[in-house]
């Protein structure tokens, strides 16, 4: 799961965020000692080198900029080793090339894990450039479900009402997204 | 993963210090810590013998706790509490009325220069001596009895609440304040038009909670002579009668509980 | 005020209503306290009152000038009661911490059964001056400076389990909530999701009750708990003024220092 506000543990340190990821697999001693086994701690570096992290291990989270402790958020939920990835508005306290890069990301390492990924977005044409596959909810029912290049403004009128759809135009849409897996 | 380079990775992290970054000096602290807690521990010397007989008493007061006696004692602890009731409010009123004024005066942005000190050193004696004190000195001078009690928590409400007061004074929003004086408004009228509203609400909230605390300590003072609940339990605890000394704690940890829950709501219906 | 009928002109702060429940409201207090004050009086001998000015001035020049060859005698008392604050704080936080999670309301493991003890605890000990507690267990424990450091130590869990349980009441939901997500347990949640949020407060509430608690050991000696109250309290038996004013004076040092320290350490933890 990554989240809207990041949601890391702000008094903590980088390394303590992603390993707390693995809190599901180790005893409550070892996590009370911070002693995680060899092969978490481990994984977790690779992790963090993978989101280009590796020199804040030691940082505090409240230290780090909004892309970078997205980037922490996005290391934690790949530590628990999921099988399946949801990700909650990630670029919704991030401005737009901290956005693209963020979505890159997830992107990237979805395809690298082959690991499918559902992503509640707001931001229509951050949706269009990254998924690849997207599904219009309006009002809890779905009203489109196809591939990108598919939408077009009369499917965001049905969504969210008359608005000039113009590309490129920052616009709100609730919509999801599986990457086969 | 394969797609990931075979890259060799630290297997054990140790989280940082994070207040003391200097091994040393962290160490240093540590043993010193424990050095302390030996040599401080080892300044207590307690008589076993006596304590394994204090226990027997300690079991007998805690059942009177369970078992508290209202009614042996009652006419002493009704003259107790009717004490203490009635120097809380006395002094917190009272208190109130003189802590206003010289909280205003202990205030750095009314008051000329002269007078701020004269009310802050009031303040701070006030707040530097514990009320236990003033209630010896008070009682060696006034008698025994209430009424030296009573000047006793007067005279520590206006520590307590004069202070706060005068921090408030000095923090409200000075353009409020320009506003009234640019009117042509006399000193009182800027206290009536521009302090007042912005304090208020606040003032009646401590004086809400020096109330609470009024009572509290009426329990304490009595210990020394200042009249008030105190006396009766100090009384009751010399003569072992524990089942007493229960009822008279229950009364107060209730009054106490009534007293928080009161003015809780009475906070909440003003706001 | 345009829109006002032409017959209300007058402009008035509160509706006569209200007006009429405030005048009530404050006769009600005024009588309240007249009444009070009458009760309380009722066996105050104004002798004795009135005579206070000379008592007074009497008792000023007796406690001056200060007997200052007291003092050597009064560091080892001093380092007693420095001793039941310290100790007496460190006891008391160690109880209060459990109590504190059982009392907040995201924490408590039973919201019907624990919570309500747990807070039952808290008042209990809020309620009781440490005197009183120091009274109590000087009866049942014996003289001494145990007594007072559990006295101590039984005050100071009400203070800081209350303080405490605020601050985890008041903790960011989010953060919990990411790590819970994780499949971490529930003390696994408390550990990494609300303990790094409560830190400062919990090291800033500690030292400003050890802050107090040096004040409040400094009359426990008046019931036998040890400290310089001790010897406050066998100066004023004996009426030996001069040493008094040299044990306030003392008093007044240490609780300005203590106030110092506490002030730094609170300002480097936050």
């Amino acid at each position: 799961m990554i989240f809207q506000e990041y949601s890391l543990v702000e008094r903590l340190t980088v390394m303590e965020n992603v390993l707390s990821g693995r809190l599901g697999y180790v005893s409550f001693l070892r996590s009370w000692s911070r002693r995680f086994p060899p092969e978490d701690v481990e994984r977790a570096f690779r992790l963090l080198d993978r989101v280009g992290l590796y020199d804040k291990a030691n940082n505090r989270a409240d230290a780090l900029s909004g892309g970078q402790r997205q980037r922490v958020g996005i290391a934690r939920a790949l530590a628990q080793d999921p099988e399946l990835l949801l990700v909650d508005e990630p670029t919704a306290s991030l401005d737009p090339k901290t956005s693209r890069q963020i979505m890159r990301l997830i992107t990237e390492i979805c395809a690298e894990r082959r690991l499918p990924a559902i992503v509640n977005i707001h931001d229509v044409p951050l949706a269009q450039q990254f998924m690849q596959r997207l599904v219009g909810l309006q009002a809890g029912r779905i009203v489109f479900d196809g591939p990108p290049e598919a939408l077009n403004e009369k499917t965001l009128t049905t969504i969210y009402g008359e608005e000039d759809w113009k590309p490129d135009r920052e616009t709100h849409e609730p919509s999801q997204e599986v990457l086969a897996g | 993963m394969s797609t990931v380079a075979k890259k060799r990775y630290p297997t054990t992290w140790r989280r940082p210090p994070q207040i003391m970054t200097d091994r040393r000096w962290r160490i240093s602290i540590q043993i010193a810590i424990v050095a302390y807690l030996i040599v401080a521990w080892n300044s207590i010397e307690v008589d076993w013998e006596r304590v394994v007989v204090g226990l027997e008493r300690g079991k007998q007061f805690a059942m009177g706790f369970l078992r508290p006696d209202f009614a042996s004692r009652w006419e002493d602890i009704s003259r107790g509490i009717i004490e203490s009731l009635t120097m809380t409010l006395t002094s917190t009123v009272v208190g109130i009325l003189v802590s206003v004024p010289i909280g205003i005066g202990a205030a750095r942005n009314l008051t000329p220069r002269l007078l701020y000190l004269v009310c802050r050193s009031i303040v701070a004696v006030s707040r530097s001596l514990q009320e236990v004190i003033i209630a010896i000195f008070l009682v060696a001078m006034f008698g025994f009895g209430p009424f030296a009690g009573f000047l006793t928590l007067s005279f520590a409400t206006i520590g307590f609440l004069a202070k706060l007061l005068a921090d408030d004074i000095e923090e409200i929003e000075p353009g409020q304040v320009e506003a009234i004086r640019s009117t042509g408004a006399s000193w009182w009228q800027l206290v009536n038009y521009a302090i007042q509203p912005q304090v208020m609400p606040r003032l009646i909230g401590l004086s809400l909670y020096r109330l609470d605390i009024n009572f509290r300590e009426s329990a304490v003072i009595g210990i020394v002579g200042a009249g008030g609940i105190g006396a009766t339990l100090n009384t009751a605890i010399d003569r072992y009668e524990y089942d007493s000394a229960g009822a008279i704690l229950l009364i107060i940890i209730v009054i106490v509980m009534g007293a928080e829950y009161a003015s809780g709501t009475i906070r909440k219906f003003l706001q | 005020m345009n829109t006002m009928p032409p017959d209300r002109p007058i402009w008035h702060y509160r509706t006569p209503r209200q007006r009429l429940m405030l005048w009530f409201g404050w006769l009600a207090l005024v009588a309240l306290f007249v009444y009070c004050w009458e009760v309380m009086n009722r066996e105050t001998l104004w002798f004795f009152v009135m005579d206070a000015p000379n008592q007074a001035a009497d008792i000023g020049s007796r406690m001056w000038p200060p007997r200052w060859e007291y003092v050597p005698e009064l560091l080892i008392p001093l380092w007693d009661t420095i001793n039941i604050a310290t100790i007496g704080t460190a006891g008391g936080v160690l109880l209060a911490i459990p109590i504190a999670f059982l009392a907040a309301r995201n924490t408590t493991p039973s919201p019907m059964l624990l919570r309500p003890v747990a807070l039952l605890i808290i008042v209990t000990s809020r309620s009781i001056n440490s005197l009183i507690w120091a009274l109590l267990l000087v009866a049942i424990i014996g003289p001494g400076i145990l007594a007072g450091m559990v006295a101590i130590a039984l005050r100071s869990i009400g203070f800081i389990g209350k303080l405490l349980y605020e601050a985890i009441e008041e903790t960011d939901p989010l953060q919990v909530e990411a790590i819970a997500a994780t499949g971490a347990s529930r003390a696994q949640t408390i550990i990494y999701g609300i303990v790094p949020q409560i830190i400062p407060a919990f090291w800033g509430i500690s030292v400003f009750r050890w802050d107090i608690n040096i004040r409040e050991s400094t009359i426990l000696g008046l019931v036998g708990a040890g400290g310089i109250g001790l010897k406050l309290q066998g100066s004023l038996n004996t009426l030996a003024w001069g040493q008094v004013s040299v044990i306030l004076l003392l008093i007044l040092g240490t609780v300005v220092v203590s106030e110092w320290i506490s002030a730094k350490i609170r300002h480097a933890v936050i």
